[in-house]
């Protein structure tokens, strides 16, 4: 079976590094990106399986890069990470399909978990 | 004499709640500490699970719960402050001490203020982002232990930046490219740029004054050793070796000034370089703060783990060498090893060859001779010096609460000099490779020692020797490096290696702190690996208890080779996120009546809020001995003869009507109850070897004058303050007087037990086997214990409400048990009998 890509996209670098570190811990091959921009131009070159993205980011933000992939590339899954717990974020989401939600610090275990659900639905 | 009488009546009034009403508001204001406490531990312990790896967190959430947590603790003082009805000064100064450090780490800025130069013994361990943490931790030594540290400054990592900017350092080496592409051309340049450089003014200026002083302090023929202290702020890493040290720098500013251009330009070494890529240091970020130590004529030198780093026991190490330690760290020599007990008795030892030493030559510099025949099998070290060794490591264990990784010297007249104490690095805990099958270790190759285990693991591979620095360029992908000796410079190939394995070397040498950093398996000292193994092209290395190398690729025979995951703990940003904590949550103020319970003493928020809840109760204990005259106050009906008054601050007493004399039944106050149960428990009030009735007994000690309660207070001064989660009882039985204080709630943070026993007529020998047996009994319920003359003093606290209650019955029972000890204690045999009685019928 093919290895599984995972994007990470979060303008803090903590939290890519620990998401790739752990992540790729799961045999994943995860790339990270400190903003939007570049994170969607890769998605042109490269599928990727699950796109995990912080909501809020300076220039594109979260929810514009869930309404992008899943208008563009449906069968990737996006799982968004906020640092507060906002509802409306959220039902705005949920509305955008988004395949699961989590306010920041987000317990890593769970992570993994929302990730081997979305990749079962992708498959 | 009578102004003295009249001064101290005024202090206790004035510490002393005059009302039921006065005290309510007090015993509020308690209340507030321990709810701000207990939120402001939750918020310690939430950050300590985040940010403990399991967890995906930004800054945005280290920065409001930090924020949180300020508000809590600066609520906690603000109503300490009033419960204690005076400024606390000192305490406040301490909090504003340790949420400045916070603050800067929040901020992610280094402190902007300091000196370029700081004499060594002035500063402590809070300065490592200034002194780098090897010359913060030796300060605070210099400082704080009863320990001899060398005189010396330190130029701290604002010369540092100073002198970089001085000289445009990082403008001529230009930008950083891609790490990856071409670090370390980059990194030359820098070296270059700092090399060549030319010392600002003003750190110039401070060098030399520093200098003078010196040698105003009669140290004239000295020679100076110049050693790094990288500010590695997370003080996680050892740089073990990586950085440059000059010995035998003669007194001279520009001697001086040559040695530390030296030393800070090995920040950007070739090895350096790998070292920081290695755990992700932002080379533009690094700074070096650098010491400048007067040798130690060194008659021995070494080096000194206070645990095993293997981890197999709690022995510690000693490597040991004649003249200066240089060859002991850095891994040249055949060393004296000692195994010892923390009583500095030696378990196993082995004497090495020596067959080097190097000494301070007079005129500078540090000259290498062959160790004089006769001195080679001798041990470069007597056996008090190792007990000696043994002391000072657990002072220093004691001090920085961790195992550590000592360089030591003694001198030619047997002083010992601490010269570094840093956190050790314990081996990450490998699994154990076990055979999977029973021929596992058939055909294993053999060396002339067994060799020492440094970091455990499996690898295999081709072996590659390497005979010099240079040979090293050379080593392909995967190698099993042999080596002679263990060098650090060794770091430079870590990251496409699979193992090392040398002849000599110690488990305690710079090599061996990095090996275990990398997690590197490696084994030392195996006397002649690199002639054994030279030609054998693939072999199978594996290192458990022992180290087993097999021919060829056999790693199958084994379990899975444990992997070489990185961890969270190798990120940096995690690191310094993390770092936060270390101000945050350590407790270093453990016991309160063995550490210093001060302001000054505290160096975390752990600190303070424990400082807080100890003087919060102990303020809580004297403001509620007021008298039993008191508006409120009822009598209290208990089947014993104990003549308590009971005054209810809120919820303590039930189905109250009237001001007549309340039942227990009506007691409502749970650790009032608890304590009752145990007085009255039948049996309590008599043990077999009394040879006098019940209520004789009873009778002939309510009746003893009270020799140490104020006369006035004398009468009905058996007083219980109390609501519903609240006690304050103080009793005087004849001579004896005791006083508990209790709070016990839903949340075990917030709970505690605070018992005093003072007093007693009876001569000295009995009074102190009293005491021994009360002793005896509280400390097999788990309080800690103080005893100060006649008097003891037990607390307890944390614990879930169940466990408490649990502990005021049997306090309950003790009240009542200690009114017959005097009599009953006519020899020391006594003392036993009686614990065992108490405790037997607790049984029951």
């Amino acid at each position: 079976m093919a290895q599984h890509r995972i994007m990470v996209i979060d303008d803090e670098k903590i939290v890519g590094d620990m998401a790739k570190l752990s992540l790729e811990q799961e045999g994943y091959a995860v790339e990270t990106f400190l903003s939007a921009e570049p994170a969607l131009k890769r998605l042109e070159e490269e599928r990727f399986d699950v796109v995990v993205t912080d909501y809020k980011m300076k220039g594109i933000d979260g929810m514009e890069v869930l309404r992008a992939v899943r208008s563009r590339y449906p069968a990737t899954q996006v799982i968004m990470i906020t640092a507060f717990a906002n509802l409306d974020a959220a039902i705005e989401a949920l509305r955008r399909d988004v395949h699961d939600f989590f306010p920041k610090p987000v317990k890593i275990k769970e992570l993994k978990a929302s990730i081997k659900r979305a990749l079962e639905k992708v498959a | 004499m009578r102004q003295l009488m009249r001064n101290l009546q005024a202090f206790v009034q004035r510490r002393r709640a005059r009302t039921p009403e006065e005290f309510q508001v007090l015993f509020s204001r308690f209340r507030e500490v321990m709810d701000s406490n207990t939120r402001a531990l939750e918020i310690i312990t939430d950050m300590g699970d985040v940010l403990g790896g399991d967890y995906l967190f930004d800054i945005q959430y280290v920065r409001r719960s930090y924020d949180e947590l300020d508000a809590r603790v600066r609520n906690s003082l603000l109503h300490f402050t009033g419960l204690a009805a005076e400024r606390q000064g000192d305490l406040e100064d301490a909090y504003k001490r340790v949420d400045d450090v916070i603050r800067q780490v929040l901020a992610g800025t280094p402190p902007q203020t300091g000196e370029l130069v700081l004499p060594l013994g002035k500063f402590d361990g809070s300065m490592a982002a200034f002194a780098g943490g090897k010359m913060a931790n030796l300060s605070e030594v210099k400082r704080s232990l009863p320990l001899s540290v060398p005189d010396g400054f330190v130029v701290t990592t604002r010369g540092f930046d100073a002198y970089l900017r001085h000289n445009g350092v990082f403008e001529k080496a230009g930008p950083l490219q891609d790490l990856r592409q071409s670090p370390l051309t980059w990194y030359e340049g820098l070296a270059e740029a700092v090399l060549h450089g030319d010392m600002p003014p003003e750190l110039h200026r401070g060098l030399a004054r520093a200098l003078r002083k010196l040698q105003s302090r009669g140290i004239r023929n000295c020679t100076l050793a110049v050693r790094s202290s990288a500010g590695d702020e997370d003080g996680e890493h050892s740089f073990a070796g990586q950085f440059a040290t000059v010995l035998g720098v003669p007194p001279d500013i520009a001697e001086l000034e040559k040695a530390y251009r030296k030393v800070i330009a090995s920040l950007y070494s070739e090895q350096a370089a790998v070292y920081q890529q290695r755990f992700g240091y932002d080379p533009l970020n690094m700074k070096m703060a650098v010491g400048f130590l007067v040798m130690v004529d060194a008659a021995a030198s070494g080096v000194l783990y206070t645990a095993d780093p293997a981890g197999r026991s709690d022995a510690m190490v000693v490597s040991s060498s004649w003249g200066l330690g240089t060859s002991v760290v850095g891994g040249t020599v055949d060393t004296d090893q000692f195994v010892i007990g923390r009583d500095g008795g030696v378990i196993r030892e082995r004497i090495g060859a020596k067959e080097a030493m190097s000494l301070r030559l007079p005129g500078g510099g540090v000259g290498e001779m062959a160790t004089p025949a006769e001195r080679r099998s001798q041990s470069s070290i007597t056996p008090d010096q190792i007990a000696e060794l043994a002391r000072a490591g657990t002072f220093l264990e004691d001090h920085f609460r961790g195992p550590q990784d000592v360089e030591w010297a003694f001198d030619p007249e047997g002083r010992l000099f601490i010269l570094q104490s840093r956190p050790l690095m314990l081996a990450a805990r490998a699994e154990e490779p076990v055979p999977v099958r029973a021929d596992g270790t058939a055909g294993r190759i053999t060396f002339k020692n067994a060799g020492i285990v440094v970091q455990r693991g499996i690898a295999t591979g081709a072996v590659h020797v390497v005979n010099n620095d240079r040979d090293l360029d050379a080593v392909p992908r995967g190698a099993i490096l042999l080596v002679k000796h263990d060098s650090p410079n060794l770091v430079r190939v870590m990251p496409r290696i699979a193992a090392i394995i040398s002849d000599s070397g110690s488990l305690t040498s710079h090599l061996a702190s990095i090996a275990r950093e990398f997690r590197m398996p490696t084994v030392v000292n195996t006397g002649d690996a690199t002639k054994v193994l030279a030609r054998r092209g693939e072999v199978t290395v594996v290192l458990g208890e022992a180290a087993v190398v097999l021919p060829g690729r056999n790693a199958g025979a084994f379990g899975n080779a444990p992997e070489h995951a990185a961890e969270m703990n190798d990120l940096y940003e995690f690191r310094r996120k993390r770092y936060l904590l270390r101000h945050i949550a350590p407790l270093n103020l453990v016991d309160p009546f063995r550490d210093d319970f001060s302001p000054k003493a505290c160096r975390t928020i752990h600190d303070i809020l424990r400082l807080i809840h100890e003087k919060a109760v102990g303020r809580l204990v004297e403001a509620a001995g007021f008298g039993a005259g008191s508006s409120g106050a009822v009598k209290l009906d208990l089947p014993v003869p104990a003549g308590i008054t009971v005054i209810d601050i809120g919820g303590g007493l039930q189905n109250v009507s009237g001001a007549g004399p309340v039942v227990p039944e009506q007691v409502a106050s749970t650790p009032f109850q608890a304590v009752i149960r145990g007085m009255v428990r039948p049996g309590a009030w008599r043990t077999d070897a009394v040879p006098l009735t019940v209520n004789d007994f009873l009778t002939s000690m309510f009746r003893a004058p009270d020799l140490i309660a104020e006369s006035a207070r004398q009468a009905g001064a058996n007083v219980a303050v109390i609501s519903r989660d609240y006690l304050n009882l103080n009793i005087k039985f004849g001579y004896h007087y005791t006083i508990i204080d209790s709070y016990v709630s839903g949340t075990p943070r917030s709970n505690h037990v605070y018992f005093r026993f003072a007093g007693g007529a009876t001569d000295l020998t009995k009074r102190s086997r009293r005491l021994q047996v009360i002793a005896a009994i509280l400390e097999e319920q788990g309080f800690s214990l103080a005893t100060k003359g006649d008097m003891i003093i037990a607390r307890i606290s944390n614990l879930n409400a169940e466990d408490m209650l649990a502990r005021l019955e049997v306090i309950g029972r003790l009240i009542s048990f200690t009114r017959q000890l005097d009599a009953v204690l006519q020899d020391s045999g006594a003392v036993d009998r009686a614990v065992a009685a108490f405790l037997g019928e607790g049984a029951h």
